[in-house]
């Protein structure tokens, strides 16, 4: 086990920050890509529902069949590869973006809106802050699914560590599908854990738990 | 004088409504006045306020703001002009008592330091020790106190008019008799016009200079709490009973209803200080052969309350 990875460590380690970014990439791209369609669509109901309907169609859609279907329009590679990880990202995406400015009451959003402070001033300094733990707690699950999605796209050239665990699985080499499956997971709940901590402090902060000054009367 | 608001046939209907919310409505509010908007829920109170925030935009008519139509000012720049205080208070949970009253002069780039003391005083106006609840988030304030943070929010930029729907609906009685006393302090402090929505008929009476009466949309009337509150005619005003003569006068202030005092009016006296309706009234009840009781100020003899006037002409 360990002889495997002494040997293999520089090779194992570009397979882990080809996975990163490949993980990143996609999930930024996706992100903002989950902005601008939750902003055109959020005030029209039904649109929202048919778009939201789409997203969740194609999400549906097995990730090796999804693959096989772009391979002729964009070829074998990480572009492939990345546009399945954007598609399938925007439902949990849209879903969170939209049930996060949702979850502020009417009576702040009336506040906000007159005072006067404007359409940017109101979204920076009020929605968003309050919005934003729904809508990390969507990124968080985007993310660990692309993640666990991203293995699969070494199947189609992208490299990360999915083919780290595919040759291993091809070769019959047991240590080497034992580090693949380490490596995935431990970098997947990594993620995991650091969003999780993103999340956690937004959310402390859009209930106005930010400063510690109150330890008398918590 | 020129009117400070003015609604000119003013209508809004929704799109799909049968009927219209606000039917062709007209009047004028004097600058300085404390205004209450009385109505039952549906009778179209809030949406006269919304109105003039622009939150709720009319279907036809002007509304004039001190002279200028609404419609034609820059939105931002009316609504940073008017103080607006709802009952469900809209604290920003996320911002404690300072940064939820600094947030408009934070997003206008004001100055820092001029702020921190704006807010400071703005919180002793409400009666909030600065110190201890500057940094407080709403989450560790009573709905009394967020109220009162509310009030010093609506209040940070100076503004010439301060809009309120049913601020103190949600507040306990005693609370709620608190704000009211210290709203129209307030108001005396500053001189800011005031339109104040409420379903409460007491409280309708007891704090405006002017109260309008609103029903399906219509004004039912609009007048002083005493010419509504004094004339015989008006136990009900369109559905809205306002209760038996006694009823009434319990709404009005003493002074409303005193006559100055004449050498030769004889009764009990009581000083003008710290005398309440109630306590003129159960003299009146409990002491028949009372007819007249002299309101003394300074110790002098000053105005003279008759038992006719409260209580309906029972006896001379």
């Amino acid at each position: 086990m360990i002889s495997f990875i002494s040997i293999y460590y520089q090779r194992v380690l570009n397979m882990l920050l080809e996975h990163f970014l490949l993980v990143f990439l996609s999930v930024l791209i996706s992100f903002l890509l989950a902005i601008g369609i939750s902003a055109l669509i959020r005030k029209r109901k039904k649109i929202t529902a048919a778009v939201l309907i789409l997203f969740i169609a194609i999400y549906c859609i097995p990730s090796l069949a999804l693959f096989s279907f772009l391979i002729p329009l964009l070829g074998l590679g990480k572009v492939t590869a990345v546009t399945a990880l954007i598609l399938y990202n925007q439902a949990y995406l849209i879903r969170s973006i939209l049930s996060g400015f949702d979850s502020i009451s009417p009576s702040v959003r009336e506040i906000s809106h007159s005072m006067g402070l404007g359409r940017f001033y109101s979204l920076w300094y009020v929605e968003i802050p309050l919005a934003l733990p729904l809508i990390l707690n969507g990124l968080k699950v985007a993310t660990v699914s692309t993640s666990g999605i991203a293995v699969i796209a070494s199947l189609v050239d992208a490299g990360g560590l999915g083919v780290l665990l595919f040759e291993g699985m091809r070769t019959h080499n047991f240590v080497k599908i034992v580090w693949g499956i380490l490596l995935i997971a431990s970098f997947t709940l990594f993620l995991n854990w650091i969003l999780g901590r993103w999340e956690q402090r937004a959310s402390e902060n859009a209930k106005g738990y930010a400063k510690k000054n109150d330890t008398k009367r918590r | 004088m020129q009117p400070f608001i003015e609604f000119q046939h003013v209508r809004k209907q929704h799109e799909k409504a049968a009927n219209p919310i606000i039917e062709d409505l007209s009047f004028t509010v004097k600058k300085h006045d404390f205004v209450t908007v009385l109505g039952s829920s549906g009778s179209g109170k809030t949406t006269i306020l919304k109105m003039i925030n622009r939150l709720i935009e009319p279907t036809d008519g002007k509304i004039l703001l001190d002279g200028q139509d609404i419609m034609k000012a820059e939105v931002n720049a009316l609504r940073r002009r008017i103080g607006y205080v709802i009952q469900q208070i809209g604290l920003f949970p996320h911002l404690t008592a300072k940064e939820n009253i600094a947030l408009l002069p934070r997003c206008l780039k004001q100055n820092k330091d001029q702020t921190d003391k704006r807010v400071d005083e703005l919180l002793s106006l409400v009666q909030l020790e600065p110190k201890i609840f500057r940094d407080r988030y709403p989450r560790q304030l009573s709905g009394g106190q967020q109220q009162r943070v509310g009030i010093a929010r609506a209040l940070i930029n100076h503004p010439d008019l301060l809009l309120f729907d049913e601020p103190f609906g949600a507040l306990d009685v005693n609370t709620r008799s608190q704000l009211q006393k210290e709203i129209l302090e307030i108001h005396r402090q500053l001189g800011t016009t005031v339109l104040f929505v409420t379903h409460d008929l007491q409280e309708a009476f007891s704090l405006g200079d002017k109260v309008m009466i609103v029903e399906k949309g219509k004004i039912q009337r609009y007048d002083s709490p005493q010419k509504i509150l004094l004339d015989p005619s008006t136990n009900t005003v369109g559905t809205f009973a306002l209760g038996s003569t006694v009823q009434r006068m319990m709404m009005l202030k003493p002074l409303d209803i005193a006559d100055s005092f004449v050498s030769g009016d004889k009764g009990p006296s009581l000083a003008v200080e710290g005398i309440t309706m109630d306590h003129i009234i159960s003299i009146f009840i409990q002491q028949e052969d009372v007819s007249t009781i002299i309101l003394t100020q300074d110790g002098l003899p000053t105005y003279t309350i008759r038992r006719s006037k409260i209580l309906g002409g029972e006896k001379p």
